[in-house]
């Protein structure tokens, strides 16, 4: 089965993703706006998290569209349907997934909950308690709150450093007046796209969206971030942060930079990524899951627009963790050096295709990195497309990218748990001539 | 447009369920799994099922760890082997042009496992981890410790399939081969969701010749007793400081092979949406934590409910006082016209939504093959509308009784304690 993706623009100018599910039963509507953490950066340490706190306050409703809170849950219900939202360092998505039956009202529903009217205090102070109860439940999770502060310090001094979900100080700080303005400077829709995706009536659907969302003003320019670019590494560095947990299992991660979506290294750098973390036959499972040397071991890949992060983490008793650290770093050494043929290309590409099939099949999913990839790319882009893209890249391409992004190794190196004073971490025998130095 | 099919044929089939296939144009994947009525509440040792189902998807008698990796990658199949509390599952998900490649490999893992001292190492040394890691995190003991062992105290339920790191160490070649042999002694069940998929299909690919290989036997065994909760309290205090206090009401339901969807309906009220009462009561109105709800273990011969949400020590109290009366109000007021629509709406939308994807589905018909229940989604919608107009308050009623109920909590919680005994009891 193909994406079936049309993309048109309504007569405001704003995208439009159409894809259509034969046979399903569901409809997934997504607006996804190119607002985040990104645009937190070098403002008043108030609007830390604003994107997200936003993002809460959505769904409150206000007197404008005459809408209570429990007025927009009780209708997304009423439609059937799941809905909810995330924010990352670049988009803010909303979404419902309902009953195919209900597309119309659905789409009348997220026209009306655009109005901006005013916020009620009551309910953006309630709603910033929650933010910090999520706030809580996340420092309750060690190895994703290794993740995220391995993060910031893999981006200090950039647009992408800024903590997604703000802090204690700033959802304390932060005022309706400010949220408000933030709103109307970032939430029109010239910095938005809209997705449709499930079993419905394509033209009627289009004409819908034309009458609501399209009649729309926008403003004449989108609002901006400040950009990075990336840089090759000249010299071998990891920058150790420890965080304080005093957890049983060792968490430790690697951080590293790499180009973005925007590059035109981007297709040969999902290839090598895909070698490293996608599939059983995938060097992460080998290395360190199957071996068992590691009580998990994940990967989280980002690729913005600009500039994309790698972040593999894993957990190993205290005992392990030694061998644990040495395996990961082995493995990356293995990336820089192992024979690159055409056997193995046509076996990544493969287990690639075979991803997207699987990745794309559930609506959410595929709205979900749509959603996102927008941004990134500049464009939707079918699986079809992709794969087409990615089967143009060469030997030579991977092999560039590789020295440039393993050729030496600047990033950070997380650890948190176990008795972290027992082992230091270093370069192994035979890999990168380098240093391992404690961040302050 | 649904299909169903069945496999029946001229061969003798005794030692199969019937098996469901159902295709679906909008799927691009194919899934199919088997599942055995055995698990972690059956085990001769603590964990050796998960085991088992782990090194059987690792390799087999003809490929090694490596060889069957780049073997299923090469098809882009995608293939886990695990072990629940009452099942044990095999699933595989492949390109709709390599189903027969994929049932052939589904083959050689039940029927062609080879087990080697050195696996069992790298399998177990991950499972312990695991359970630390569990421990580690507060919500995760809450859900996979505690509320089992207050609810059901001494019972097989109660036995984790990750086992425990004394049993773990003692788990050999020769135990895991009578295992197996347990393992295949019993009569499966079989299903399949996917594109453009058929009995025929299927039978081509060997899949009546593999189904007719195992036993007869059936799970007669009940992994749960009467109840005798009394309003049971269990406070666990996870192995690292804790932020929240994680919060579990728990309630005993029944055996799910009645298809009790009052229950379904039930649970819908109190946590099907965003405007159900848990949500809006618990965070919208009174702010007290991020992700409230109501969630729902169905297994051989019982169902478990469990009230559960992250809240500050300082608001564990008002947490666990709004809980009880707003589960109390469920059950002994009437509920509103528009929000029974919703609530039945939110009941039936999870079985549209879950064809939407081959491997949910999947495991959402195997999961009702293994518990004896209704499959078939216009089926399951019917019997939840007709719920809606039944006395189903009576029935649910019945279920929130001091030997049916008890909490569960993790992290410091201030005086929960108190007030649970005190509160629990005023209502029930």
């Amino acid at each position: 089965m193909e994406d079936n993706f049309d993309v048109r623009k309504l007569k405001n100018g704003t995208p439009v993703l159409l894809a259509t599910f034969p046979d399903s039963e569901s409809v997934t509507i997504g607006i996804s706006y190119n607002v985040g953490g990104r645009n937190e950066y070098k403002r008043d340490a108030s609007y830390d998290g604003i994107s997200h706190f936003l993002e809460h306050q959505f769904f409150k409703g206000n007197p404008e569209t005459g809408l209570t809170p429990f007025g927009v849950n009780a209708a997304f219900d009423a439609l059937g349907g799941i809905s909810n939202a995330f924010t990352t360092e670049d988009t803010t998505c909303y979404f419902v997934k309902c009953l195919n039956t209900e597309v119309y009202k659905a789409i009348d529903l997220w026209n009306k909950l655009l109005i901006f009217g005013k916020i009620n205090q009551e309910d953006f102070d309630k709603e910033a308690f929650v933010v910090k109860q999520e706030f809580r439940r996340m420092e309750d999770s060690p190895p994703f709150l290794l993740y995220t502060k391995m993060k910031k310090a893999l981006n200090k001094g950039t647009s992408l450093e800024m903590d997604v979900i703000g802090n204690e100080a700033s959802l304390t700080s932060v005022t309706l007046e400010q949220m408000e303005s933030y709103r109307f400077e970032h939430y029109g829709l010239e910095n938005a796209c809209l997705m449709i995706l499930g079993n419905y009536d394509k033209e009627a659907v289009f004409n819908k969206l034309e009458k609501t969302f399209g009649v729309k003003e926008t403003k004449s320019e989108k609002p901006r971030y400040e950009l990075t670019s990336y840089t090759p590494p000249t010299e071998s560095k990891l920058e150790i942060l420890k965080v304080d947990k005093d957890t049983p299992l060792v968490f430790f991660g690697l951080g590293l930079k790499t180009p973005g979506a925007k590059s035109s290294d981007e297709l040969a750098l999902e290839i090598l990524m895909s070698y490293i973390t996608l599939g059983k036959s995938s060097l992460l499972q080998e290395k360190l899951v199957r071996s068992g040397v590691c009580a998990f071991a994940t990967s989280f890949t980002q690729v913005y627009e600009d500039l994309g992060n790698l972040v593999l983490l894993a957990g190993a008793p205290p005992q392990i963790y030694p061998q644990a650290h040495e395996e990961t770093m082995k493995m990356l050494y293995h990336v820089l050096n192992m024979e690159l043929t055409e056997e193995w290309l046509e076996n990544i590409l493969n287990r690639i295709d075979y991803d997207y099939r699987s990745s794309s099949e559930e609506p959410m999913d595929m709205l979900s990195s749509q959603s996102t990839d927008y941004w990134r790319k500049g464009k939707f882009e079918s699986m079809e497309e992709r794969l087409a893209h990615l089967r143009s890249v060469t030997l030579d391409d991977i092999d560039r990218v590789r020295k440039q992004v393993f050729g030496n190794l600047e990033g950070i190196y997380g650890l948190m748990g176990g008795d972290t004073n027992a082992f230091t971490p270093q370069f192994p025998e035979n890999t990168w001539n380098g240093t391992f130095q404690m961040k302050q | 447009m649904i299909t169903t099919t069945s496999f029946g044929g001229q061969r003798s089939m005794n030692s199969i369920q019937e098996p469901v296939i159902l295709s679906r144009a909008n799927l691009r994947t194919v899934s199919f799994a088997i599942g055995f009525p055995l698990g972690a509440s059956y085990e001769p040792v603590p964990g050796i099922s998960k085991v088992l189902a782990s090194h059987m998807t690792r390799n087999t008698a003809k490929h090694d760890e490596l060889l069957f990796a780049d073997l299923v990658d090469r098809y882009g199949i995608e293939v886990y082997g695990e072990s629940g509390r009452t099942s044990m599952i095999y699933t595989f998900t492949a390109p709709p042009q390599h189903l027969s490649k994929a049932v052939e490999i589904l083959r050689e893992v039940l029927l062609e496992p080879k087990f080697d001292q050195a696996t069992i190492g790298k399998i177990t040394q991950r499972m312990h981890g695991s359970i630390q890691q569990i421990r580690s995190t507060p919500e995760s003991l809450l859900n996979e410790y505690t509320r089992w062992e207050v609810g059901y105290g001494e019972d097989p339920i109660i036995k984790h399939p990750n086992g425990n790191d004394e049993s773990l160490e003692t788990i050999t070649v020769e135990e895991m081969e009578k295992w197996y042999k347990t393992l295949i002694s019993y009569k499966p069940f079989f299903a399949a969701v996917g594109q453009d998929i058929s009995q025929q299909k299927f039978s081509q690919a060997g899949l009546d010749d593999l189904l007719s290989s195992f036993g007869n036997q059936e799970q007669t065994q009940s992994p749960v007793s009467p109840s005798t909760n009394e309003y049971a309290m269990k406070l666990d205090t996870p192995n690292i400081p804790t932020s929240n206090a994680y919060i579990g009401l728990n309630i005993r339901g029944s055996d799910p092979k009645g298809n009790v969807y009052e229950e379904d309906l039930f649970r819908s009220i109190i946590s099907g949406g965003m405007s159900a009462r848990m949500f809006n009561e618990i965070r919208e109105v009174r702010n007290l934590s991020y992700a409230p709800r109501m969630s729902v273990n169905k297994f051989t011969n019982g169902s478990y409910y469990t009230a559960m949400m992250d809240v500050r020590p300082d608001r564990s109290v008002e947490a666990l006082e709004t809980t009880i009366k707003l589960i109390n109000d469920v059950i002994t007021t009437k509920i509103p016209d528009d929000e029974m629509n919703r609530a039945l709406k939110g009941a039936q939308r999870i079985a549209v939504f879950v064809s939407d994807s081959s491997q949910t589905y999947t495991g959402f018909i195997l999961g009702k093959l293994l518990t004896q229940q209704e499959y078939d989604l216009t089926k399951i919608k019917a019997g939840i509308d007709e719920a809606a107009h039944s006395d189903w308050q009576e029935k649910i009623a019945k279920l929130w009784i001091p030997k049916n109920i008890s909490l569960a909590v993790t992290g410091e919680a201030g005086d929960v304690s108190k007030v649970w005994d005190e509160k629990i009891r005023e209502v029930v």
